[in-house]
């Protein structure tokens, strides 16, 4: 079934193979999925295939987090530099950072708790599910990678492991917003600095906070 | 920024690589449900008590992973004249699977041993590269080895614990599908040699005397 059609009968269904991905529901432990909410808002919600959720949650801590200087307090903070961290922090914007932090996480608990009851009902229903879709700008239809393979591609570049099994609003994000932070970074430089064994310098090129 | 790309770099690889996993499970899912729809006709004739002499008198019975090849292989025997309803395909079910589906909600994928790994290291990253600011090698190199110790911890830890599950873990390697072919003597060969060129693991005739 594509999308079953209104008289249809089948009321809950696995997975819809959609042009631009497949996107399916299965069983997840929802405290990783919050797990990766706090390593970064959003990021769970990318991981269910929610992602206009999970953009929005992503850019928007991208924004504070900027703003507000969080990256640089969090550093001063955990090396001992407390009064730098104090003064660092931009208490313009730090108030808004709590609440989104907070929320992402636990929408991402809540989401993934209710995903999998919905999994379980359209796991006993057992409706069919179209496995082939072709249109004018992709083709896309069930098949199996090796999990490993993906994983190194995205090692190597991240979202390409994503274009590999074919989950294009993932794959587009992860590729735009691994760029952007890692040049805004400087992570390029450093890791060419610290493999010549030139450590000075590679502490000074990295910007741990946009300026 | 800097502080930010341990997770979202984690992130990348473990999202690839579970949703291959769920991914490859969905196709399973999908092509045994074509099969058991498709290719257990009541029309086959098995090859034990039936003695009318309806079919063709030749078994080839040949074991298969779910993959396309599968449906390249039934739908080549078919295109050779051997009609649907003699070509017979079970998809075996899986032992581990069916059990650890229902069992709770939060045990997502009955083998998660990627999870605790992935986020040790993003963690670990996250730490050496904040104390790599104070430290001699820097940032980068201690994010690095941040990665590779949380990684082998969280491997560690999850081996350690998971151990019991062992024999489990051998038995997903079992066969998925069993496909079993009615066929006349003069076809057997070409059965065979289809087959075997789309991967089948195993291939025999069925010898009833």
């Amino acid at each position: 079934m594509d999308r079953p059609e209104s008289q249809s009968p089948v009321r809950r269904y696995l997975a819809y193979v959609g042009l631009l991905g497949t996107t399916q529901l299965h069983l997840r432990n929802p405290f990783m999925i919050a797990g990766w909410s706090l390593a970064f808002p959003g990021l769970g919600h990318l991981l269910v295939s929610k992602y206009i959720r999970g953009y929005l949650l992503f850019l928007w801590e991208i924004f504070v987090n900027v703003n507000g200087h969080i990256n640089l307090a969090i550093l001063y903070s955990f090396t001992g530099r407390f009064q730098m961290a104090k003064d660092v922090l931009d208490i313009n914007w730090v108030l808004l950072y709590i609440p989104t932090y907070i929320f992402a996480a636990w929408d991402a608990y809540r989401t993934t708790v209710d995903l999998n009851h919905q999994y379980i009902l359209a796991a006993r229903e057992d409706a069919e599910v179209k496995m082939f879709n072709i249109g004018q700008l992709e083709i896309n239809y069930l098949d199996k990678r090796t999990p490993w393979n993906s994983a190194a591609w995205s090692a190597m570049m991240p979202g390409l492991g994503q274009i590999l099994i074919h989950r294009i609003p993932g794959a587009l994000f992860i590729i735009i917003t691994s760029i952007a932070v890692f040049q805004q970074a400087k992570i390029l430089p450093a890791i060419h600095f610290a493999f010549l064994g030139q450590f000075e310098y590679d502490k000074s090129v990295i910007n741990p906070q946009c300026s | 920024m800097f502080l930010n790309i341990p997770s979202i770099y984690m992130f990348a690889i473990y999202d690839a690589y579970v949703n291959t996993v769920s991914n490859n499970k969905l196709f399973d899912w999908e092509q045994s449900k074509f099969l058991k729809k498709n290719y257990e006709n009541k029309n086959f004739n098995m090859p034990f008590g039936k003695a009318d002499g309806s079919g063709e008198g030749m078994y080839i019975v040949s074991t298969f992973d779910h993959s396309n090849y599968l449906e390249l292989a039934i739908t080549a025997i078919q295109m050779k004249g051997i009609a649907k309803e003699n070509i017979l395909g079970v998809p075996m079910d899986k032992r581990s699977e069916d059990i650890k589906l229902f069992d709770s909600i939060h045990s997502a994928d009955g083998l998660s041993l990627f999870d605790l790994p992935i986020i040790l290291a993003a963690v670990f990253c996250l730490l050496g590269s904040i104390y790599g600011f104070l430290l001699t090698w820097g940032p980068v190199l201690w994010g690095i080895i941040g990665i590779l110790v949380g990684f082998s911890l969280g491997l560690v830890i999850k081996l350690i614990t998971t151990k019991k599950y062992d024999n489990r873990q051998k038995k997903l390697k079992a066969t998925e599908v069993v496909l079993i072919i009615d066929c006349k003597e003069n076809q057997l060969e070409m059965v065979k040699d289809l087959l075997w060129e789309h991967h089948a693991l195993g291939v025999r005739k069925l010898n009833i005397n």
